[in-house]
């Protein structure tokens, strides 16, 4: 019974890839070996079939031109890996610094957007008086960031006379 | 069994910040200390009462760039309180006759309501944000005035306060 490594054997020997020591030795067997004879036939035949059976092809490019292809995309897949680790630092601050700032930014517009919406919170008040007699002046002072209120009674209308009261309010 | 882990440190750091953005926005809604200053108004250079005392220099000019036209204010009295949202501290003593019911209604904004004798006479709904101060006000006897200044207090709790219990009443 063949063993696999004289299966080997044969296919190298019949490939001439065996030193001639061990070529000897292999037809030396084969004279004894009716079954790696028959083996050793089998793979010539197998070997004659597929080479002329095998359609040859034919490549759009010279040989040189191909295997070069070849060579450069083994290059330019292998250099990645070197500039990665040169530039670690900036893909680290691309990785984490940089949604970071985007948080703080929207953080920090959010931020203004209150302190500011506070400045530009309208001044507007509403004023309701608890009785009709009562009547009021409202003045705002942007400026001075007042809004007064003076009270007075309608019946009274000594005071619409008075010269020590507030100017320039408007009645509601 | 894994343990729960938050594996992105950006996703980390947002997550913080939008905790102290909700802190800030819960803060933002907390409670507003309110300032109600009792004034009087007059032309006499002295105040008969000893224990009124000259206003401020810088509220002093505000009036006097107002339409207000008494030469002299003295501040009778001053109360600080502390609003929290949504709540109104009711019957906050201003002086023997007025007392004032203090809402806030949130972003900085409240509703007051002047009391005299009992009987509600005023309310005003306004914004105390940036510095902005209501002023209710009418007249006294002898060509004089009386001035509620209410703002945003940036002292600390009142005396009157702390001696008081004031009674509030959450509304919604």
């Amino acid at each position: 019974m063949i063993n696999h490594d004289f299966e080997l054997k044969l296919q190298a020997y019949l490939d001439d890839e065996l030193s001639a020591g061990e070529a000897a030795e292999v037809e030396g067997r084969l004279t004894q070996d009716p079954e790696g004879k028959a083996l050793l036939a089998e793979l010539r035949n197998t070997r004659t079939a597929m080479s002329a059976g095998e359609l040859e092809v034919k490549l759009p490019e010279s040989r040189e031109f191909y295997w070069s292809k070849i060579e450069r995309e083994i290059e330019r897949q292998s250099r990645p890996v070197a500039e990665a680790s040169k530039l670690s630092w900036f893909a680290w601050v691309q990785r984490h610094l940089l949604p970071v700032s985007g948080v703080a930014l929207l953080f920090c517009l959010l931020a203004v957007m209150l302190v500011h919406s506070e400045k530009l919170t309208p001044q507007y008040g509403e004023t309701e008086l608890a009785s009709d007699d009562m009547g009021s002046y409202t003045f705002r002072d942007q400026q001075q960031k007042m809004t007064m209120v003076w009270l007075y009674d309608r019946n009274d209308d000594s005071q619409l006379a008075d010269q020590s009261a507030p100017a320039n309010m408007e009645e509601e | 069994m894994k343990n729960f882990r938050i594996a992105s440190v950006p996703v980390r750091v947002a997550l913080g910040l939008l905790a102290i953005a909700f802190l800030a926005g819960t803060a933002h809604a907390q409670n507003l200390k309110v300032e109600a200053q009792l004034i009087w108004g007059t032309n006499d250079p002295q105040s008969p009462d000893p224990k009124h005392k000259p206003i401020e220099a810088s509220l002093a000019k505000k009036l006097s760039n107002s339409p207000y036209r008494w030469k002299n204010y003295f501040e009778v009295n001053r109360v600080v309180v502390d609003v929290p949202v949504s709540v109104t501290k009711t019957n906050v003593p201003i002086s023997k006759h007025c007392k004032l019911d203090i809402k806030n209604v949130g972003d900085n904004r409240v509703e007051v309501t002047l009391h005299g004798d009992g009987k509600p006479v005023i309310g005003h709904k306004g914004s105390l944000a940036n510095g902005w101060q209501l002023i209710l006000s009418g007249d006294a006897k002898n060509d004089t005035a009386w001035l509620v200044v209410i703002k945003k207090a940036d002292t600390a709790v009142s005396k009157l306060e702390k001696s008081a219990i004031l009674p509030t009443r959450a509304t919604n």
